[in-house]
């Protein structure tokens, strides 16, 4: 069986778990301002993603390059898929990179892919916890020309082809594609695994290679805000209202009674 | 022949990073098991504390376990230990090493407060500008520079609205006794000392560098707090990052009311009470007497003394962030102190922090004990004797 080389795109967001009362939106310049204690994390999607290419590297061997878009991007944060067990992370850190959409992402990931050059298999996550979008994997495979395959929960590799289970409504379906493929990971793979102290230390002499737009010949009009696709018109919060009323009743089973009756008023029931 | 499962040469280099996060220490342990002997745990599971103790000389602790998560960081074993060796610090250092390293899961409860403290200052998540909610109606003004006392509810009772009522007994004991106070308003966080005995160190030390200016550019020279962990942390911890002010626990400071003649009690409380020590008042902070003396201070009110007291008290299980975890039942030490206050008789069991109170709370709730005994703060006892 023969190594698979595989790239994993990771994206640095706001960490999900953070409570929602740390979240505000600047109305006026349409921008989600965050409290200083929100720490930035991998996205948890994009942490599947790469164990679910962890889990082709056991498997039957293989590399696994790591790639980051962002702007000041935070090391510690970026290096960790480093520690849980892949080989090369490339970092795409630059201004020029920063306002983007998934249009511009997708563009400037496909360069740096291309500069990359040899690969089996492309992982992304199936989305990213901060704007839940979705797009850029699926945009990366068609700037590449590239086979897609969305929503996996589990992927074998070999004789170049993949076997892929992709989620569906109500269960899975076994898809096979031919290499080079892209495909996106659901969080049906299940758990990422934490890096060991042992990862950890040798991702301490690893050093990330750091590429800027022109080392990827992206064109600048492509890329950051300059290259955007997508238009914000309004970035709100919904209100959320409650409202409660007490059902009354002279006794527990009347007060039952009623409260079905309303319920059955409102088709609830 | 059988090989074992596990390696047994020691792993130097998980070793040195245990002792880099502050559990040095481990090294005094000569493993004679009284920390075990002590550990409150032992009286419900297993928790082999000397055991941990030795993984952690050798570097073969087990990171992805639940039991470096269990201590409440009571402070029996320390008190006890005949080498010194601080263990609550070692306890901290291998949470420190999971927290900073990332190498295992923490506890979901307790990685989300974490996360809400960090994010707006408060473990339930709140909005900061609502810290001072609990006040609304009470008449109380939000402290300026000037006033003679910050006092400080920890954000249990101003966030949560079953305990909520130790703080409002405070506040009009304070008015009564015509004190010069205000409360914290948005700018102000959690004291940290939780997210410190979890191991979060950087969350920690930006919470108290933080409340520490603000206290300093808004002039507090004295802060009154509701809970020991406050009080501790204030007073042990606070200094060495630059925090220049006295704290004193609200019973300490009660007493001083009491003795300058400024608290009249008007009211009997024909009750038999019971009074819990809790560790960061007692085992940390020696104080003993001051909340007893309060007590004995209201008229009618007859204190008994349960079996585990002072420096032997039996911790409620909120310390080190396990008021954050769940705790099976059946392995809650609150439970078995609420058992001991009703073999004392005792109608009420009075509290002096709020971690006890919700724990005790719950107790009596889930064990329906709720018609035998009552769960009262010192603060309410001396506000409905007032």
């Amino acid at each position: 069986m023969t190594a698979v080389r595989m790239i994993v795109c990771c994206k640095q967001v706001p960490d999900p778990e953070a409570p929602p009362e740390s979240f505000r939106i600047d109305p006026e310049r349409n921008r989600i301002v965050l409290t200083p204690g929100v720490s930035a994390v991998i996205d948890p999607y994009a942490e599947r993603a790469l164990e679910a290419a962890l889990r082709v590297k056991d498997a039957q061997g293989g590399k696994i390059t790591v790639l980051s878009l962002g702007t000041n991007l935070l090391p510690d944060v970026v290096r960790k898929p480093l520690s849980m067990g892949a080989d090369e992370l490339i970092l795409l850190d630059d201004e020029a990179f920063a306002g983007g959409d998934s249009w511009s992402t997708a563009y400037a990931l496909s360069m740096a892919i291309k500069k990359i050059g040899d690969y089996d298999l492309i992982f992304c996550g199936r989305q990213a916890s901060d704007w839940d979008a979705g797009q850029v994997g699926p945009g990366i495979a068609e700037m590449l020309g590239l086979p897609l395959v969305t929503t996996a929960r589990k992927i074998t590799a070999g004789n170049g082809k993949a076997t892929v289970d992709k989620i569906t409504d109500d269960g899975y379906e076994v898809v096979e594609v031919s290499l080079p493929a892209l495909i996106t990971v659901s969080n049906e793979v299940g758990e990422p695994r934490y890096p060991t102290i042992k990862g950890i230390m040798g991702a301490r002499k690893k050093e990330p290679v750091i590429w800027k737009p022109d080392d990827i010949g992206a064109e600048s009009s492509r890329i950051g805000a300059a290259g955007c696709r997508t238009k914000m018109v309004k970035l709100f919060q919904p209100v959320h209202e409650g409202k409660c009323e007490i059902i009354e009743g002279n006794s527990p089973d009347e007060a039952i009674a009623n409260l079905v009756t309303k319920l059955r008023e409102a088709r609830i029931v | 022949m059988e090989t074992s499962a596990h390696p047994v040469t020691p792993l130097k280099e998980v070793a040195d990073i245990i002792n880099e996060a502050g559990g040095e220490i481990l090294k005094l342990c000569y493993q004679c098991g009284t920390c075990t002997a002590v550990c409150p745990w032992n009286r419900v599971r297993d928790f082999i504390v000397r055991r941990i103790m030795h993984r952690g000389q050798l570097g073969l602790i087990d990171f992805e376990g639940e039991d470096i998560w269990l201590c409440a960081t009571c402070n029996s074993c320390v008190k006890r230990c005949p080498r010194g060796v601080e263990i609550v610090d070692v306890m901290r250092a291998l949470r420190r090493v999971v927290t900073e390293m990332g190498i295992a899961r923490i506890p979901d409860s307790l990685r989300l407060t974490i996360k809400n403290i960090s994010a707006t200052g408060n473990p339930l998540g709140e909005a900061p500008d609502k810290r001072a909610d609990w006040a609304k109606d009470l008449d109380v003004k939000p402290y300026s520079e000037g006033t003679e006392i910050l006092y400080f509810p920890c954000c249990i009772p101003e966030y949560d609205t079953s305990v909520r009522r130790m703080a409002r007994a405070a506040v009009n004991i304070l008015k009564k006794a015509g004190v010069d106070f205000g409360i914290p308003g948005s700018r102000v966080n959690c004291c940290g000392e939780s997210v410190r005995k979890a191991g979060d160190e950087k969350v920690f030390e930006r919470l108290a560098r933080s409340n520490i200016s603000v206290f300093a550019e808004m002039g507090v020279k004295k802060v009154v707090t509701s809970s020991p962990h406050c009080y501790h942390t204030f007073k042990n911890e606070y200094p060495g990052l630059g925090g220049d002010f006295e704290a004193i626990h609200l019973s300490q400071y009660l007493l001083e009311l009491i003795r300058e003649n400024r608290l009249n009690f008007t009211r009997e409380i024909n009750k038999k009470v019971a009074y819990h020590d809790p560790c960061y008042l007692g085992r940390y902070n020696d104080i003993y007497e001051e909340p007893r003396q309060v007590l004995e201070s209201i008229p009618g009110l007859e204190l008994v003394e349960l079996p585990d007291c002072r420096e032997n008290s039996l911790c409620c299980g909120g310390g080190g962030g396990r008021i954050w975890m769940e705790t099976k039942s059946g392995e809650r030490f609150s439970d078995m102190r609420v058992e001991q206050a009703l073999a004392a008789g005792a109608d009420v069991l009075a509290v002096a922090c709020p971690y006890c109170m919700l724990n005790f709370d719950d107790s009596v709730t889930t064990m329906d004990k709720g018609n035998f005994i009552e769960i009262r703060s010192i603060s309410e006892l001396v506000s409905q004797a007032i």
